[in-house]
């Protein structure tokens, strides 16, 4: 859906003709979460565990906030 | 946000990180203090890679680490381009193969008793929140990330809290309205501007409307359709001080937010088999982290509420899930 599509039919606020078009709009597009296809553990533990269960290095992504979340 | 954008949706990188390690991305900033054998391991771990030591212009260790299982580092940068990463991994796997020879990438780990409880509700409601600006008429901003950006959250409520938001008896056209908690989480933690950052937890007092109601449209034996339909006004001046100069400054925010959801309540295995929300309106303000002092405002955006899967990573804990007031009342006498 386009952007100026959404403007012309006043969908900046929710209502119930609104709602499938702007969940639509908000939610991710697949090209956004292509980092999705790798399998994260959220736990520096649990993939410790794993690791060395899998005879694996582990691959650690650290943030300030969550890196799969809110950051 | 933008290493998700970036490093980790180049195919290569993708490869790498899925085949040849065990992938894992955590918020560091707990684990930098965190006294429990997982904060001791971060530090460990941390003090041998690409900020060890450092202070200014801050203390922070966040990055991409390679590390045995033992807490060993093979390589480690904080770098978004791809092509850095893939090279980084791949010195890692080269320094594995030598350690390996040396038996010291399988160590086990001990058990771990962690410091903070983990309050994930198993039976509980758990959705997978997106905020995202919404269109505009009259659209001023540069055409950089910020004009495109979405972010991630997640929020938890108790298998109670779930339980209160249908309507008893659940029959079509009963009403209920939702718990003063729920709408205090929802509003306080979940309805912030995150679109383009980690903005602060709103205080009690800027909840200058909070109304939530569901209502039963129809029932199929155990299924349960509601609709939501609310209105979540928040209004306070944020402070703060910049570090860099210890500059006071102040910004008037607000997001006036209608709320609109359909779901479906399973009322034999009481629990939401479908749940979709979204809360629109006018957002206003900038704060210290969400990057919004070049667009104050008025201007629409919308964050969509839906049930979170089964991944690992849907288990990624709220933003603010350590504030003490995030579950009530019940946390504070846990805390």
């Amino acid at each position: 859906m386009s952007t100026s599509a959404l403007v012309s039919n006043e969908l900046t606020t929710v209502a119930p003709h609104t709602f499938r078009q702007l969940l639509a709009y908000l939610r991710p597009k697949p090209e956004e979460v292509r980092w999705q296809q790798i399998p994260w553990q959220t736990d520096l533990w649990e993939a410790r565990r794993l690791a060395a269960q899998q005879g694996k290095p582990i691959f650690l992504w650290a943030m300030n906030g969550n890196p799969l979340g809110c950051t | 946000m933008a290493g998700r954008a970036q490093a980790f949706s180049d195919p290569t990188v993708i490869a790498l990180a899925s085949e040849r390690f065990i992938p894992v991305a955590e918020n560091c900033s707990p684990l930098q203090t965190q006294q429990d054998a997982k904060g001791e391991f971060f530090r460990l771990v941390a003090e041998q890679g690409h900020y060890a030591g450092r202070t200014y212009p801050t203390g922070t260790r966040q990055g991409y680490y390679a590390l045995t299982a033992g807490g060993t580092v093979l390589a480690a940068m904080n770098s978004r381009d791809p092509q850095r990463m893939i090279e980084m991994m791949q010195l890692a796997l080269r320094r594995w193969t030598e350690l390996a020879g040396e038996g010291l990438a399988a160590s086990e780990p001990g058990e771990y008793r962690p410091a903070r409880p983990n309050r994930y509700p198993t039976d509980g409601l758990v959705l997978q929140l997106v905020a995202r600006d919404l269109p505009r008429e009259v659209d001023t901003r540069k055409e950089d990330w910020r004009k495109y950006a979405w972010n991630l959250d997640y929020a938890w409520f108790t298998r109670q809290e779930a339980r209160d938001l249908v309507p008893a008896p659940a029959v079509p056209g009963a009403q209920r309205a939702a718990p003063q908690e729920v709408i205090r989480r929802l509003a306080r933690f979940h309805l912030r501007d995150f679109v383009r950052g980690e903005p602060s937890v709103w205080p009690e007092e800027a909840i200058r409307r909070g109304e939530l109601t569901s209502e039963v449209v129809a029932r199929t034996g155990d299924e349960v359709q509601l609709v939501l339909r609310g209105r979540i006004t928040l209004q306070h001046e944020a402070r703060w001080v910049r570090p860099e100069d210890g500059e006071e400054r102040r910004s008037d925010c607000g997001f006036d937010a209608t709320l609109y959801g359909e779901a479906v309540w399973n009322a034999a295995l009481e629990r939401f088999t479908a749940f979709e929300l979204v809360a629109a309106g006018p957002r206003w303000g900038t704060n210290q982290y969400n990057n919004r002092a070049d667009d104050l405002g008025p201007a629409p955006m919308g964050i969509a509420f839906g049930l979170a899967g089964s991944e690992p990573r849907d288990r990624t804990p709220p933003h603010t899930i350590y504030h003490r007031d995030y579950f009530g009342a019940a946390s504070r006498l846990l805390s």
